[in-house]
């Protein structure tokens, strides 16, 4: 009796080869031999091929690989309550941002560039905020101009309705886009003079807001806020962090290749000998161990270094933008100038329009009215101007209340988390991005970045003087035991450096688990084979 | 594997995790072989 069947199986395939090729061919007869002889030996492997497939398929899934019962949901959960707490307590923005108006601005200001698929949705939720802070606009409230008072007085008809039927909306706007093309760009400032006449009851708003989450989360102050967050976040991540069955999912994804993980293999060989030093036993858990929770910390700091590289050139942007302003430390005035100026005029607009009276808006006989409304929307279009040097001065004076000489890139990241408008132009600007889609791109991973609990390296890293971040990080782990130089943190080499760490922090979780390198290894090769059938 | 009534008698728990997966593989590189040798019938020469 053979007992081994990969013996057996190597010596038959062998033996039926030669068989087959020494069969006369010559004949149709010699030929029906050769085919009914392969149609027998085939018969014969599908059966073995059938039968050691379903062994593997059940080997295959009594592998067992533990996983994690944590919470992780509830911590989940705790963290964006938290966060949530945290933006409404934001010192450094004011209602505006934290209602989202900055957002909904933005969209409504690059509408023509972006194309975005309803306006109406965004002019929805301008209404919608109001609303929340119990303040129901009407018709009347749209006064900018005759041609946004028409247009909304249409658009609040609908929404009252809730019949969701906006067909005539888009007509009147037809209509008035060819006697008014910015008419879209005047029922943003008629928004903006609506948000600031209401500041005070968005403000109080906030207010209310802030004191139901400080009760209901028991938080004493933005700073305990902060405090309990850090220890979310550290619960979050001691829970989240890669599991046994994290790392065989991504093995199965192809995230990396499980052969390069065996011990015997040249990328293992080389991961472990580039970071570890000579002195080190890897088969020593202790020291092993030490060298991992180094490796772990080396991890956060090097995927931090990396996000860094991606956004250094808004960065660089802010400081060649504020080195002048940083050194001269002057008060910026220009913010209550415009405001002033925009009251002024904002004022001469309103009575104005009450010249121009109720008349039709189309009525061509009056032509003193029709000239009155041209003269309207110059004035409009004067305003809208005042709003972008607005804009443009109001970011200013944030970034004048936090700048100083030693801020830092963390301090930064934190600025222009609180302002959305301006990190999204300045992402526009800076990556010159002219599609909406690659913009919240950018911006979700800068808020991700910005938002990241395991920044440290940041914190420390100047804006306005130069900083030799690889040495700072390759510095601190050659204390730590690891070998790491400079080169190795240069921006090609970060994925690679990644790769080699990821390799060792897993490999030694493997080893010091219930499960075997092997038994991954097995579940995704039987896995593409089961598949592949 | 066992086959009561055949001339062999396999256990594949006697084969470790790699050996199944080369098993697999041989094997069906093997039936590969088998489809590419099969001659086309014609008439006699």
């Amino acid at each position: 009796m053979n007992n081994n069947f990969l013996d057996f199986i190597k010596k038959d395939i062998e033996a039926k080869k030669t068989l087959i090729s020494t069969l006369p061919t010559k004949t149709m007869t010699n030929k029906k031999k050769v085919n009914s002889t392969i149609d027998a030996t085939k018969g014969k492997y599908l059966d073995y091929a059938d039968n050691v497939r379903n062994y593997i398929n059940a080997k295959k899934n009594a592998i067992k690989i533990p996983t994690s019962d944590g919470n992780l949901e509830q911590l989940r959960e705790r963290v964006k309550h938290l966060e949530y707490v945290k933006s409404l307590l934001n010192p450094i923005n004011s209602y505006f941002e934290k209602l989202g108006f900055d957002t909904l601005l933005y969209e409504i200001n690059n509408y023509y560039i972006f194309n975005f698929h309803s306006l109406n949705d965004i002019i929805n939720g301008f209404l919608d905020k109001f609303e929340q802070a119990g303040i129901l606009l009407n018709s009347d409230n749209f006064d900018y101009t005759c041609y946004v008072n028409e247009y909304m007085s249409s658009f609040l008809e609908v929404r009252r309705s809730k019949s969701g039927s906006y067909a005539r909306v888009s007509e009147i706007f037809e209509e008035i886009y060819w006697t008014n093309p910015e008419l879209i760009e005047h029922i943003e400032i008629n928004f903006r003079k609506l948000i600031r006449t209401n500041a005070k009851k968005f403000q109080a708003y906030i207010e209310s807001m802030q004191r139901d989450v400080m009760t209901t989360y028991s938080i004493a102050s933005y700073e305990d806020c902060l405090m309990k967050l850090r220890d979310a976040y550290i619960e979050l991540n001691l829970a989240s962090s890669e599991s046994l069955l994290d790392i065989c999912n991504l093995a199965l994804d192809g995230a990396f290749d499980i052969e390069q993980y065996f011990k015997d293999h040249k990328i293992r060989i080389a991961a472990y000998s580039s970071l570890i030093p000579d002195k080190i036993d890897y088969n020593n858990e202790k020291e092993m161990g030490k060298i991992c929770a180094s490796l772990e910390k080396l991890k956060c700091n090097v995927e931090e270094y990396s996000d860094y590289i991606d956004f250094y050139a808004l960065f660089k942007d802010f400081k060649d933008q504020y080195t002048s302003v940083v050194n001269s430390k002057e008060e910026n005035r220009s913010l209550a100038a415009i405001v002033a100026e925009i009251n002024k005029k904002e004022e001469e607009l309103a009575k104005f329009n009450r010249r121009i009276g109720k008349s039709s808006i189309f009525d061509k006989r009056e032509m003193s009215v029709k000239r009155l409304k041209a003269e309207s929307v110059c004035k409009a279009k004067e305003l809208y101007e005042l709003y972008k040097k607005y804009d443009l001065e109001y970011f200013k004076d944030k970034v004048i209340a936090n700048l100083s000489s030693t801020m830092s890139v963390s301090e930064l990241l934190e600025l222009y988390y609180s302002f959305d408008y301006f990190k999204k132009l300045a992402m526009q600007k800076v990556y010159n991005i002219t599609d909406y889609n690659i913009i919240s791109e950018y911006n979700d991973r800068f808020d991700a970045f910005a938002t990241n609990p395991r920044n440290i390296v940041m914190t420390g890293v100047p804006i306005f003087e130069s900083s030799d971040i690889p040495k700072i990080i390759a510095n601190k782990y050659r204390l730590n035991n690891i070998n790491l130089d400079e080169d190795d943190l240069s921006s090609e080499n970060l994925k690679p450096l990644l790769n080699k760490i990821l390799l060792i922090l897993r490999t030694n979780k493997i080893e010091n688990s219930s499960i075997s390198l092997e038994q991954i290894w097995f579940i995704v090769k039987a896995n593409k084979l089961l598949d592949g059938k | 594997m066992k086959k009561s009534e055949g001339k062999y008698e396999f256990d594949l728990s006697q084969l470790s995790l790699k050996e199944l997966i080369d098993v697999y593989n041989e094997i069906n590189s093997f039936l590969k072989y088998l489809d590419e040798n099969k001659l086309e019938i014609g008439s006699d020469e």
